[in-house]
């Protein structure tokens, strides 16, 4: 396996032909081929390559997502130009590149060029279909397989100990061909014990390291991922290290109490007493570095080490890297370095801490007050830093342009979180950030971008999207997002209104547009035009509270629309600004004799107050009574005229409640009781006599509503 | 069909992230998941499953890698990982209620995710064998295996020796574990660097604030890696003062106004320092910008949106903030007694902290120290 070793010659040339060719793929995107820059870092990328074929045929640099691996070398990890071309590499899903002898100029700047040609690196697929159709000679190119990524089933996936990089697993397999299509563990499961130890014994020498025991008995026993071995699978394991030779049985026996660490005791009740040799390289290094570690570091260590999720994440990828990035970097020398803590922390103190440190809680892992939980949440603490993100952008402390801009992105890399969540609150205080820095001239190129973004169609319309989900419960956020946007956002918010099958939130997106008073009339009025009926229909209802009079002849011809829902809206529009075509047509409907007509010219009659309707209100009132249909249709004719309050209409109102009939008394007994509901519009010594009646009444409506509106009297 | 698989996770990670910051009954919850069954709908005509691998910090789907994945995909990978999943594999039959219940399992703090007929979970493997022994080993006639073949063998099994646990004891180990504690975040030690050399104290402080604040976290049940993440917060609280003149830092004699007002700013060049790291938990920044705010809304910095109460975790070190500058040894200062200091948080700081954690802080410490 590859490591972080010194490296070859040919390696080491490979490795600078990487940074020109880094340099190369730069300059490639700026400037034309011929150029002195173009030519410079192609040649000396050609001439290393060259040197390299004096030494070899080819070779192959393996792109481990962002470590570059040359045979058995891994680059310095730590090398930002390593790291910057690995992480090209990878993000074009190239796993490796292999330069064969003969490679010429041409092809180096043909790979370079496909490789940052814009309209090919957002989607890799291309450049892989690119190469494989016009393949370049002596420069071939293997791309990721995600089939060799694997499912492994696991029913308690929690237990899962395998931490390795799958990344270094995967260039391992690629560059050794070891990658397999299928399980190798299921072939090497099936071979009997006595057959695996009769070839393990023939085959296993000094040279072998003591890993490969450990692979052997995971690959014999069970899956990689698996920790934990079942009885058959011990008794298996056992005939297998009783068919080893003496000399390598010890080495299973202790890699497998290590493999099995999780149940140590079990295995040790198998094996009986098992000695584990563990000779770990770096804890030398550690020693030879004779590091002393200060008390409060020291406590820190032990409370962090205590974590079983920090150690079993970091430990598996490589000793060596934790040696060499952390304990042997100037870092970590300094934290190492005796301090003066004695100054600060008394001995009573470090006492203290110490027994701190050994307290576990009987709640481990099962929090007490289940409401932080949510404030534990990824998402929430997202939430949180987006906030102080703003809040900071928002002071006068970043006054440095490029954190500003660091800053912003952060920001930016959210705003589709921000749309998706219902975070509005966020959207908008960016926005108003944003606005404050345009009209500033703060930082313009940063700001410009934003401004593109926020007020683009496409945001604007996965936010109305938003809205419509997330909106409801939070209308007020929802309403300064929409009255910041003021007119650009009013067609959008008609069109999801138009496209809307839920009631409740057209209600919601009605009452929103409505929110922008008159600001929503060129809009509404041109989509009167459109040609569905419901458009038509809301498109009124919005313009009705508006007493605008422009609106006035354009709403005109829709009094008579062939929906009925369309003409009351229209009237409503007209009768709201006392329009005398309106009030004319209003008539028209009450002398249509069309219940439904007269009945919604009725309502509209009360709720606008239309005296002039009185006289066509009490023809309808005065009309015989033939069934309770009648009735009924008298009940919206009072209502209506309480509304108005027109004395003339008292009369009336004595014959119906002085009329006894002996059909329809409960309806008729309905009427009256509306009648008394109707009577607090009405001049108060016009109706005292009816009020004196109702007093007497035994319905128990009549006789409460009179004795309200007397106590009304009594009171004025 | 990439735009296919974008919306696809862009609607699953949606339903989980407001399914986590609500609750599984709000409408978005339903919507978002409505939306990827439409989106799977569109997938399962070219397939009987939908894949979603995570590997390392890439997501792919059906084999794609998707590019650019918003912080509601990043949050699934991480609440996945969590569970110790690598791999969900959606079947085609997938129904509303089977992904609901799927996204409130991956949520629940305690349980692990259960089997679901149309969700099959489990992690990625490569698997390392290669094609010679694919091709030429044959169960049974294992004796007759060439020197070739035996090689390549061997060379699988010694393959993966790179990726063997390790195994330490006695102080190397929690050295290790301390360097395995911080290698996700390996900024932390050169963030603290600075920290050391501006003031001796600061870095004590600090180390002592972490200590207190995962005790606290642990007494309240945290999980694991929260505490983890809780320690690294409450060790960076204070990174700001790198900023702030150690003259006034230092300073034995009472501060000045000006001198004052120049102290408070270590929260907000701390939190915008630390926000700028990549791979840092965002606790940190969150952490350095509050530990100075109060519960009750007071304390610095001046917060804009008021709206917004302080994070639950700078509660927590804040307490622990506060103990440890009244238990530590200053030079113009004499240490207190833990019970003075608890004494002093219950009685005469009312508003400065959460009084359930406090609470519970002053009843855990007694309990240690007194017990």
């Amino acid at each position: 396996m590859p490591g972080e070793k010194e490296l070859s010659i040919d390696a080491r040339l490979l490795s600078d032909a990487i940074i020109e060719l880094n340099i190369a793929r730069r300059n490639v995107t700026i400037y034309p081929k011929d150029h002195p820059s173009v030519e410079k870092s192609l040649n000396r990328c050609f001439d290393l390559l060259q040197k390299i074929f004096e030494l070899r045929e080819d070779i192959t640099i393996a792109i481990a997502k962002d470590t570059l691996i040359i045979d058995e070398f891994f680059l310095e990890k730590k090398n930002p130009v390593y790291k910057d071309f690995a992480l090209y590499m990878n993000r074009l899903g190239i796993a490796y590149i292999t330069f064969k002898k003969g490679i010429t100029k041409d092809e180096l700047y043909e790979f370079q060029k496909t490789i940052t040609d814009k309209t090919l690196v957002d989607s890799p697929e291309l450049i892989e279909k690119k190469f494989i159709e016009q393949p370049l000679k002596k420069l071939n190119l293997g791309f990721i397989n995600y089939d060799a990524f694997s499912f492994v089933d696991s029913t308690d996936i929690k237990d899962d100990k395998r931490k390795s990089s799958i990344w270094e697993k995967y260039i391992y397999g690629l560059l050794t061909g070891a990658l397999l299509s299928e399980d190798v563990s299921d072939i090497i499961q099936g071979i009997p014990p006595d057959s695996l130890g009769d070839f393990l014994n023939r085959t296993i020498t000094d040279e072998v390291k003591e890993e490969t025991y450990d692979k052997v008995i995971t690959s014999y026993i069970s899956r990689p991922s698996s920790n934990i071995f079942s009885d058959q699978e011990m008794g298996k394991l056992n005939k297998l290290i009783s068919a080893l030779k003496p000399e390598i049985k010890k080495q299973f026996l202790a890699s497998t109490v290590k493999i099995v660490s999780k149940d140590v005791q079990a295995a040790k009740a198998i094996f009986n007493e098992i000695s584990v040799d563990e000779a770990v390289k770096f804890i030398n290094s550690i020693n030879e570095q004779n590091l002393k570690i200060p008390e409060n570091l020291k406590n820190l260590i032990d409370k962090f080490s205590s974590l079983p999720s920090a150690v079993d994440e970091h430990f598996v990828s490589g000793s060596e890297y934790v040696v060499d990035d952390i304990f042997l970097s100037g870092d970590a020398k300094q934290l190492m370095i005796e301090d003066d803590g004695k100054k600060f922390v008394s001995e009573k103190y470090m006492s203290e801490i110490r027994k701190i440190l050994e307290y576990s809680s009987p709640f481990a892992g099962s929090s007490i007050i289940k409401e932080f939980d949510k404030e534990y949440d990824d998402d929430y603490i997202e939430k949180y830093f987006s906030q102080i993100i703003i809040d900071l952008l928002s002071s006068d402390f970043v006054t440095d342009i490029e954190e500003y801009k660091v800053l912003m992105n952060l920001l930016g890399e959210r705003v589709d979180e921000f749309v998706y969540t219902g975070q509005f609150g966020q959207i908008y205080q960016l926005l108003k950030l944003i606005s404050y820095n345009e009209e500033n001239k703060k930082y313009p190129e940063i700001t410009e971008k934003f401004i593109e973004l926020f007020y683009s169609q496409e945001f604007l319309r996965r936010l109305i999207d938003s809205f419509r989900i997330f909106g409801r419960q939070s209308r007020e956020e929802v309403w300064l997002l929409c009255d910041y946007y003021g007119k650009l956002i009013i067609p959008l918010l008609m069109d999801a209104l138009a496209d809307e099958e839920s009631p409740i939130i057209r209600k919601f997106l009605i009452n929103l547009l409505k929110r922008f008073g008159d600001r929503i009339i060129p809009e509404a009025l041109k989509r009167l035009e459109d040609k569905r009926w419901f458009v038509k229909r809301n498109m009124l209802y919005l313009l009705a509270d508006s007493k605008n009079p422009e609106i006035l002849d354009r709403v005109k011809p829709y009094v008579h629309h062939d929906k009925e829902k369309v003409c009351f809206e229209a009237l409503r529009c007209l009768l709201n600004s006392s329009d005398e075509y309106g009030i004319k047509s209003l008539r028209n409907y009450l002398k249509s004799g069309s219940f439904e007509n007269i009945e919604m010219a009725a309502t509209l009659a009360g709720i606008y107050r239309v005296n002039e309707a009185v006289d066509d209100l009490l023809h309808i009132l005065k009309k015989r009574i033939l069934s309770s249909y009648d009735i009924y249709q008298k009940i919206s004719i009072v209502k209506a005229l309480g509304e108005i309050g027109d004395p003339k209409a008292i009369v009336a109102l004595k014959e119906l409640l002085s009329s006894r009939r002996i059909l329809f008394k409960n309806a008729m007994e309905n009427l009256k009781e509306e009648i008394y509901k109707s009577l607090k519009n009405y001049p108060l010594d016009s109706i005292q006599d009816i009020l004196r009646e109702g007093l007497k009444s035994e319905n128990e409506i009549i006789k409460n509503e009179s004795r309200r509106l007397i106590q009304r009297v009594k009171h004025d | 069909m990439i735009e296919t698989l974008n919306e696809f996770l862009l609607s699953f990670s949606s339903a989980v992230s407001n399914c986590s910051l609500y609750s599984g009954e709000h409408a978005s919850v339903s919507e978002f998941i409505t939306k990827t069954i439409d989106v799977l709908n569109i997938l399962f005509n070219n397939s009987d499953s939908v894949e979603i691998m995570v590997i390392e910090d890439d997501i792919v789907v059906n084999k794609t890698l998707i590019r650019n994945a918003g912080i509601h995909v990043i949050n699934l990978m991480k609440k996945l990982k969590r569970k110790g999943i690598s791999r969900v594999d959606i079947l085609k039959g997938v129904e509303f209620n089977e992904i609901k219940d799927f996204i409130v399992s991956l949520l629940d703090k305690e349980k692990t995710v259960k089997g679901y007929p149309h969700i099959v979970t489990g992690i990625v493997d490569i698997r390392l064998g290669g094609q010679k022994l694919a091709e030429d080993f044959k169960i049974g006639d294992i004796s007759k295996l060439s020197g070739l073949q035996a090689d390549g063998v061997r060379e699988i099994f010694t393959g993966v020796s790179h990726f063997k646990k390790l195994e330490t004891y006695g102080l190397e180990e929690i050295v290790l574990k301390f360097a395995a504690a911080f290698k996700r975040e390996s900024n932390v030690l050169k963030l603290l660097c600075p920290v050391k050399s501006t003031s001796e104290y600061t870095y004590v402080h600090a180390t002592n604030v972490a200590v207190l604040s995962m005790f606290q976290a642990e007494s309240l049940g945290v999980r694991e890696d929260l505490k983890h993440d809780i320690g690294i917060a409450a060790l960076l609280h204070d990174v700001g003062k790198v900023f702030i003149n150690v003259n006034i830092l230092e300073k034995k004699e009472k501060l000045n106004d000006r001198e004052w007002n120049e102290i408070k700013l270590h929260t907000v060049y701390g939190s915008k320092y630390l926000a700028k790291i990549n791979g840092l938990t965002r606790l940190a920044p969150i952490v350095a910008y509050e530990h100075h705010l109060r519960f009750d809304g007071k304390g610095y910095p001046e917060i804009k949106n008021n709206s917004r109460k302080q994070h639950i975790c700078s509660q927590i070190v804040a307490i622990s903030d506060y103990f440890d500058a009244l238990r530590s040894r200053r030079p113009y200062r004499k240490e207190q007694e833990f019970e003075e200091i608890l004494f002093l948080m219950k009685n005469e700081s009312e508003g400065m902290f959460n009084p359930f954690l406090l609470d519970n802080f002053i009843k855990s410490m007694f309990r240690v120290l007194s017990g």
